[in-house]
C-alpha cells in the first residue's frame, strides 16, 4: 500500500479538444474502444497501490460522474479514501477556477484530512501505464522536495507547442522550467503533468498561491523555487501519448492498432480498469470485412472494417466501408456509406451511401449525437 | 433483520454434470462457459434480477470454487443488495450432523433457516442446467391468479422426444392431473422445465414430511409433485413458448452455441430490455489482424485473432495466430491456438492450447451432423499432432494418455 493519496485534474486541457469536450470534461473522452482517458491515470494509481483519489471537476462533468460511479471498478469503493469526485465548488468571491492551484484550493480540506504522508497530482490528458510507486520510491531516495515526471523527446517528431519543459542537471535535479517555449528542434525533457509531493508542502503551495497571487503550479510555483528547493525529474521512458489536440488525438487512437503499444498499455499484471457495461460479443456477418482493428463487444459488423478502432455497441451496414477512423459508442453506418480518417462521436448516425472523407493529420470530426 | 419478500429464488447449481465429461472436471455445470462471454448460470441469475427477483441462493456442492469466485458479491447481476441479493449455499454441519445434499428437495430443506429469513409467500425453483430467457414474474402473476399450490413451467416438445422429459398431462384450465417421469408411452409433450414455483407453506409441509420417509430420493420430479399431486393439491401448469435448451451433453452445448450464430431470433443475447449480465475481466477490445477473416460468428474481448473464423463462437482473451483456422467451434477463454492449426467442429475449453499445425476433429461430411471433438480446459494439443474427431482430449502438457470417444 503507497503512503499516497491521488489528484486528478478532470478539466484541465479541455481546450485541446472542443469539438469532443462540449458535453463533457476531457478526463472522459472516450479512448481506446472502451476507455475513457481518466482511466489510465487512474488506474495506474491503483495498480501504484494507491487507494484514495480525489477527481477535481470543473463543468460538464455529467458523464465523468456517471463513469466513475461509486469507483466500484477501480477498486475505489472503500470504507476509508477510495474515489471523491469534486463537483465545482464556487464561492461568491472564488468563481469557478482556472488553474490547478485554485482547484486544489477549493479542495483544501480534503487534501488537509488525507491520513498518507505524500500527494501525487495528475492530469488527465495522459495515456500511459506507469507504475508511480517507483516514482514514488525515487522520490523518497533523493529526498526530493518535490518529483516531476518527464518523458525525453525529439521536437522533430513532435512539436514544442503548450508543452512543459524541464532542464535538468547531471544528479536529475531541475534546475529550470519553460512554459510554452519557442523551440522547434532538439532533444527536450517534457512534462508528464505527473508531480509527487509531500502533503504538508502541497498544503503551504496552495495556501501561498492564494496569498501571493500564483496561478500556474509549473511556472509560478515550481519554475520560481527550483533553486531553493529540491525538485526532481523523474525519466519514464515507456509509451505515452498527450492529447493536445485533434489531431494528437486522432494519432493516440490510432496507435492502439501496433501490437507492442497493446503490451505496454496493457500488460496482465497493471490493467486498466473501466466502467463495465454488459454488451453482447460482436458479431460479425457471413459477408462481414475486418483487418487491424479493435473491435469493442456490443458491435454489428456487416460491412468492412479496416484500420479502425471500433468502440461498443458500433454497427456498421452491408456494403459500408470504414477506414482509418475512430468510432465512439452506439454510432450507426449506414448501407454502401464510405467513411475515411473520420472521428465520429458518440450515438452518430450515418445515413446510407454517404462519403466522409479527412486526411491523417486532419481527421474530420463528426460531434457527438450528429445525423449525417 | 428480517425484510419481508414475496417471492425468492432458490437455485440448485449441484450436479456435477458428469455428461460434459472433461469440461466439468474441476467446475460445476452451471460454470461452464457458454455463447463467448457469459456461464450457464448467468441465464437464470439474470432472469432473477430482469424479473424483479432479487434474493438467490444458489445451492451447490461440488467444485463450489470457481462457481464461488465467480459470483462473490453478485454485483455483476445487481444481487448485491442491502436486503437479499445471492448467496452461495454449500451444504453444512449442525448440531444433529451433517449430510451432503441428498437430492434437489434435501438441498432445500437443508436450508430453511436461509428461506425464512425472508418470510416469502412464494418459493421458486431454478435449476442451473438450461439456456433460456424467461420472465418469472408473469408465471409468479399465473400461479397467484390460480391460487396454485403449485406451479410447473412446461414447454411443448416433440412428440417422439417426449420420453425423455418429465411429461405433464393437463386439463382445460391448466390443472396438471398426472405427472409421468419420462414415460415410455407419453401422454403428452408437455415436459417440465425443472423450474417450479410453490406455496411456501405447502412446500415446506411437503419437504418435512418427504424428509422423513427414508425410501425417498429426496427428488422434486420423483417425489415431491407426485406427492402434492396424489394429495390432490392445487398443481397447475404454465406454459412457456421460447428458446429454452439443455445443454447438460457435449452435443447440445456445442448446438447452444450455435443458435446464437443460426438462429439469433430464438435466444437473443444482445436485447436491451432483458440483458444478460455476466462477470468478466475487464479488457480491450478484440484485435483482428491485417490477414484475420471472421465470418458468422461471434467474438468477445481482449482476444487477438490473426487468423480465420468461420461459424464459430470465440470468448474473451483468445489468441489465435496467423494461418490457424477455426470452422464450426466454440472456443472458451484464455484458449491459444498457434500458427497454422486448424479446428473443426470443436470445443475448446478454457485454456488449453492448440499447437501449430495441430489439427483438431475434421469438416462435417455433408449430411451427416459432426461428431464434436473437445480439448479439455487448460490442456494442450501437441504441435502438428492430429485430434480425431469425436476425441476427447483430457491431459496435461506433454503426457499423452488414450483418448476416448465420446
Amino acid at each position: 500500500m503507497a503512503n499516497a493519496f491521488g489528484i486528478i485534474f478532470a478539466n484541465i486541457h479541455d481546450e485541446a479538444l472542443p469539438q469532443l469536450t462540449r458535453t463533457r470534461t476531457l478526463g472522459a473522452v472516450p479512448i481506446g474502444g472502451r476507455y475513457r482517458l481518466i482511466d489510465f491515470i487512474l488506474s495506474d494509481m491503483v495498480n501504484s497501490g494507491i487507494s484514495s483519489v480525489g477527481v477535481i471537476a470543473r463543468n460538464n462533468y455529467h458523464s465523468l460522474v456517471n463513469h466513475l460511479g461509486s469507483g466500484k471498478e477501480w477498486d475505489l469503493s472503500r470504507k476509508f479514501g477510495g474515489l471523491t469526485v469534486f463537483p465545482p465548488y464556487a464561492t461568491s468571491s472564488s468563481g469557478l477556477y482556472h488553474n490547478r492551484l485554485e482547484a486544489m484550493k477549493s479542495v483544501l480540506s480534503y487534501i488537509v484530512r488525507a491520513r498518507e504522508e505524500y500527494a501525487i497530482l495528475a492530469d488527465s490528458n495522459v495515456i500511459l501505464n506507469i507504475d508511480l510507486s517507483k516514482v514514488l520510491a525515487y522520490h523518497e531516495e533523493t529526498d526530493a522536495d518535490v518529483t516531476c515526471v518527464y518523458q525525453n523527446v525529439d521536437l522533430k517528431e513532435k512539436n514544442a507547442k503548450e508543452r512543459v519543459l524541464y532542464d535538468l542537471d547531471e544528479s536529475g535535479r531541475i534546475r529550470e522550467v519553460r512554459v510554452d517555449p519557442r523551440i522547434s528542434e532538439g532533444n527536450v525533457n517534457n512534462s508528464l503533468g505527473i508531480w509527487v509531493m509531500k502533503k504538508d508542502l502541497l498544503v503551504s503551495i496552495i495556501d501561498d498561491a492564494q496569498t501571493s497571487g500564483k496561478h500556474s503550479l509549473e511556472r509560478d510555483v515550481l519554475g520560481q523555487r527550483c533553486g531553493d528547493w529540491k525538485i526532481m525529474g523523474y525519466p519514464f521512458d515507456g509509451f505515452v501519448e498527450q492529447i493536445r489536440s485533434i489531431s494528437g488525438y486522432y494519432r493516440a487512437g490510432m496507435a492502439l492498432l501496433n501490437a507492442d503499444v497493446r503490451a505496454e498499455l496493457f500488460p496482465r499484471e497493471r490493467p486498466v480498469y473501466t466502467k463495465v457495461h454488459d454488451e453482447p460479443p460482436v458479431y460479425y456477418a457471413p459477408e462481414a470485412k475486418t483487418s487491424n482493428s479493435l473491435i469493442a463487444n456490443g458491435c454489428r459488423i456487416e460491412g468492412t472494417v479496416e484500420n479502425c478502432i471500433l468502440a461498443r455497441g458500433v454497427s456498421v451496414a452491408k456494403g459500408a466501408v470504414v477506414r482509418n477512423s475512430l468510432l465512439m459508442q452506439g454510432v450507426t453506418v449506414g448501407e454502401g456509406s464510405t467513411i475515411d480518417c473520420a472521428i465520429v462521436d458518440k450515438d452518430s448516425c450515418i445515413s446510407p451511401n454517404r462519403t466522409l472523407s479527412g486526411a491523417p493529420t486532419y481527421p474530420i470530426v463528426i460531434e457527438k449525437g450528429s445525423r449525417v | 433483520m428480517i425484510q419481508k419478500k414475496k417471492c425468492i429464488a432458490m437455485l440448485l447449481a449441484g450436479g456435477q454434470g458428469s455428461r460434459l465429461k472433461v469440461l466439468t472436471k474441476n467446475v460445476a455445470k452451471p460454470a461452464v462457459p457458454f455463447g463467448a462471454k457469459f456461464r450457464i448460470i448467468d441465464f437464470p441469475l439474470s432472469n432473477c434480477i430482469n424479473s424483479d427477483i432479487t434474493v438467490v441462493g444458489v445451492l451447490t456442492q461440488y467444485q463450489p470454487l470457481v462457481l464461488n469466485r465467480y459470483i462473490r458479491t453478485g454485483d455483476p447481476w445487481d444481487l448485491d443488495r442491502l436486503y437479499g441479493g445471492v448467496y452461495v449455499l454449500p451444504p453444512y454441519q449442525q448440531n444433529s450432523g451433517a449430510d451432503w445434499y441428498k437430492g434437489t428437495a434435501n438441498a432445500i430443506y437443508q436450508n430453511f433457516p436461509f428461506i425464512e429469513q425472508y418470510d416469502p409467500e412464494h418459493v421458486l425453483i431454478l435449476s442451473g442446467d438450461h439456456i433460456y430467457t424467461m420472465d418469472y414474474s408473469k408465471m409468479l402473476e399465473a400461479h397467484e391468479r390460480a391460487n396454485a399450490d403449485a406451479t410447473v413451467a412446461v414447454i411443448d416438445v416433440p412428440w417422439e422426444e417426449a420420453s425423455r422429459f418429465g411429461i405433464l398431462a393437463t386439463d382445460d384450465e391448466g390443472r396438471i392431473t398426472e405427472f409421468q417421469e419420462k414415460p415410455p408411452q407419453p401422454k403428452s409433450n408437455q415436459a417440465s422445465m425443472g423450474i417450479y414455483i410453490f406455496k411456501w407453506s405447502k412446500l415446506k409441509e411437503y419437504l418435512e414430511r418427504d424428509e422423513e420417509d427414508p425410501a425417498s430420493s429426496n427428488d422434486f420430479g420423483k417425489n415431491i409433485i407426485p406427492a402434492m399431486l396424489n394429495d390432490g393439491q392445487n398443481l397447475f401448469a404454465y406454459s412457456f413458448h421460447g428458446y429454452w435448451k439443455d445443454v447438460g451433453t457435449i452435443d447440445s452445448l456445442w448446438e447452444a452455441n450455435m443458435d446464437l450464430i443460426f438462429h439469433p431470433d430464438q435466444l437473443k443475447i444482445d436485447n436491451p430490455e432483458w440483458k444478460i449480465y455476466a462477470r468478466n475481466p475487464v479488457s480491450p477490445p478484440h484485435y483482428t489482424g491485417p490477414k484475420a477473416s471472421i465470418e458468422n460468428s461471434i467474438v468477445s474481448e481482449g482476444g487477438t485473432l490473426c487468423g480465420r473464423v468461420k461459424d464459430s463462437v470465440v470468448s474473451y482473451k483468445v489468441d489465435l495466430e496467423e494461418g490457424a483456422e477455426v470452422f464450426s467451434s466454440v472456443v472458451m477463454q484464455h484458449a491459444r491456438i498457434e500458427k497454422g492449426a486448424k479446428v473443426y467442429n470443436a470445443i475448446i475449453g478454457e485454456g488449453a492450447v492448440i499447437g501449430a499445425g495441430a489439427v483438431v476433429g475434421a469438416p462435417a461430411e455433408s449430411g451427416n451432423p459432426p461428431a464434436i471433438t473437445v480439448v479439455g480446459p487448460s490442456c494442450t494439443v501437441l504441435e502438428n499432432e492430429t485430434v480425431p474427431t469425436g476425441a476427447i482430449i483430457d491431459r496435461e502438457y506433454g503426457k499423452k494418455e488414450g483418448s476416448n470417444n465420446g
